[in-house]
């Protein structure tokens, strides 16, 4: 991408191929724009823009435009491209780089949705002074490269709008000033269920049912706000009227007012704080008896990984994250998955104050984000977008065996599937101190030997070393 | 007094026991009225106060000697002069 970035328009347009529609890949969540679509070829990644709007991104290509929101706001990096689509002769292919890991909003912690909300009206408010816009504010535009968001819908930036302020504010509503208004309630877990299962975000009913009595009455304008929804919901000519007129007021927007409105969205979403809930796992490292040495398993799994020195490393049921930002801080890049919202706000604080590669991802390992969005394809599911040169998975097998329910054999055909390489795999002895602490869902008759069966179904080399108590094992498993 | 109580209960039912939202879902149309109220609000603020204090402002601010005619730069001449010259 280097050789292509400097590349003038009028040198590049001499070498263009024309590539066939049918050898590329489209992106699945990528036939919702009608300007254009993201598409796989050769395995690099590129975005056809189609002729309507090609002039457009030539231009602010040509002039800087693009690079200066790429270096100052979030914007992907994009450069062109010598290739044309044959079905889109006219239109303009550039290239992106590539952003690991692909991860969704049903899975940000709250400070992580809420960076990439700022992201999104940052870039809103920059485009606002250039007389362009973005025209919509889906969450599905952000993507998370290590704890860094990146607006990747480089054509959702279109010429702004001379009715209405701002056509993409009720989405802005929905999709992050809702959710984040109810994870600051303690309601993360709901925001992110609603967020999952409504394809158009947090409407404005169930958001109002879901919030206390006494958050309607320090919002009042949020109950006033319901009952107009409400009432123009049952009267279809009144609504029309009402938008109509509101259009009207709006007729050729002042940029200032544009940028008042725009600039009281950041003051909303700079106010929300997310209290640190009560949790017994956010502690969990801290308090682990000074019987066991824990120094030893850090040690130990500090020599693991220099000596196989992953690229990129998914931790399971990672916790606050220890042995994530260890990994990460031996350069590789880290995916950190645990169902604790609190652990993941934790280890997300942490990855940004040390400007560490690791993505923090909330989700049950038994019970992981499937694919949805149109014919379930739109967004795949998460073991299909976090497979790893090395998994962890330490302090967990009880879990997964004895509370999920799972047995080893189908234990060992995830870890198979997510692992590219190594498995470092953490034994917990049926009488280790924490295994009477869950509540037990199924008779407990595994051993060490049949653990280490049902592994090698899919490693071929596994060598077992201590860890930091007797009743556990660090099993280093290769494929 | 009988027909006090009915009509408190009528108001009661009908506008603090919550209703579904019914037909057509245009989840829209709130924002239009309030990005359409804040153009008119800040809109007409901007118009009839914003504008008309930077202008009684202007009138009293102390205005800045008009700077000097700056003289050619010779060099810069002689080089503009050098480009000039070449095909």
């Amino acid at each position: 991408m280097a050789e292509l970035g400097n590349m003038a328009l009028a040198e590049h347009s001499q070498q263009i191929r024309t590539i066939a529609r049918r050898e590329v890949t489209v992106d699945p969540s990528s036939f919702v724009d009608p300007q254009g679509f993201v598409f796989s070829w050769n395995e690099r990644l590129y975005r056809c823009i189609r002729s309507q709007a090609a002039p457009l991104f030539r231009r602010l290509l040509d002039d800087g435009t693009l690079a200066a929101l790429e270096q100052d706001h979030g914007l992907v990096n994009t450069a062109v491209a010598p290739l044309v689509v044959d079905d889109e002769p006219d239109g303009l292919v550039v290239e992106h780089p590539r952003v690991h890991p692909l991860s969704y909003c049903v899975e940000w912690c709250p400070s992580m949705l809420r960076d990439a909300g700022r992201t999104t009206l940052e870039l809103t408010i920059e485009l606002a002074g250039r007389d362009m816009m973005l025209q919509d504010a889906y969450p599905w535009n952000v993507l998370f490269s290590g704890n860094a968001p990146v607006f990747v819908d480089l054509t959702s930036i279109v010429p702004a709008d001379r009715a209405t302020i701002w056509p993409a504010h009720e989405q802005f509503e929905a999709f992050f000033l809702r959710p984040l208004a109810l994870a600051a309630e303690g309601k993360g877990k709901v925001a992110r269920a609603l967020l999952h299962d409504n394809i158009d975000g947090i409407g404005l009913e169930d958001f109002s049912t879901l919030m206390s009595a006494s958050y309607h009455l320090r919002h009042p304008g949020l109950t006033i706000a319901c009952w107009v929804d409400r009432q123009l919901q049952r009267r279809g000519a009144l609504k029309m009227k009402v938008r109509q007129l509101a259009e009207r007021a709006s007729t050729n927007i002042d940029p200032a007012v544009r940028r008042r409105f725009l600039q009281g969205l950041r003051r909303r979403l700079d106010g929300f704080t997310f209290a640190d809930k009560a949790n017994p796992w956010t502690h969990y490292y801290s308090e682990i008896s000074s019987e066991f040495d824990k120094q030893a398993k850090l040690n130990a799994i500090t020599g693991l990984l220099e000596s196989i020195q992953p690229r990129t490393v998914l931790d399971l049921g990672c916790n606050t994250g220890v042995f994530s930002l260890l990994a990460a801080r031996q350069g590789a890049r880290v995916i950190a998955i645990d169902s604790s919202e609190s652990c993941i706000e934790a280890l997300y604080a942490a990855a940004r104050q040390d400007s560490l590669p690791v993505t923090p991802l909330i989700a049950d390992v038994v019970n992981p984000t499937p694919a949805f969005g149109f014919m379930g394809r739109q967004y795949p599911g998460l073991w299909q977008r976090t497979r790893a040169d090395t998994v962890l998975c330490l302090a967990l097998m009880h879990h997964l065996h004895i509370t999920g329910r799972q047995s080893f054999e189908r234990i060992a055909e995830l870890l198979d599937e997510v692992t590219g390489q190594h498995l470092i795999f953490e034994f917990v002895a049926h009488d280790d101190a924490n295994v009477p602490l869950l509540p037990k869902r199924r008779r407990i008759d595994y051993t060490l030997n049949s653990v280490v069966a049902a592994l090698e179904r899919a490693f071929k080399d596994i060598d077992v070393r201590p860890s930091d108590r007797e009743t556990r094992k660090l099993l280093v498993c290769r494929k | 007094m009988r027909l006090f109580r009915f009509t408190v209960l009528i108001f009661s039912v009908a506008f603090l026991t919550p209703q579904p939202a019914l037909a057509y879902i245009d989840p829209g149309t709130v924002s239009m009225v309030i990005q359409g109220l804040f153009a008119i609000i800040f809109g007409a603020a901007t118009a009839w106060v914003m504008r008309p204090w930077h202008i009684v402002k202007s009138l009293f601010r102390r205005r800045k000697p008009e700077p000097l005619p700056r003289q050619p730069d010779a060099a810069k001449q002689r080089s503009d002069g050098d480009q000039a010259a070449k095909p």
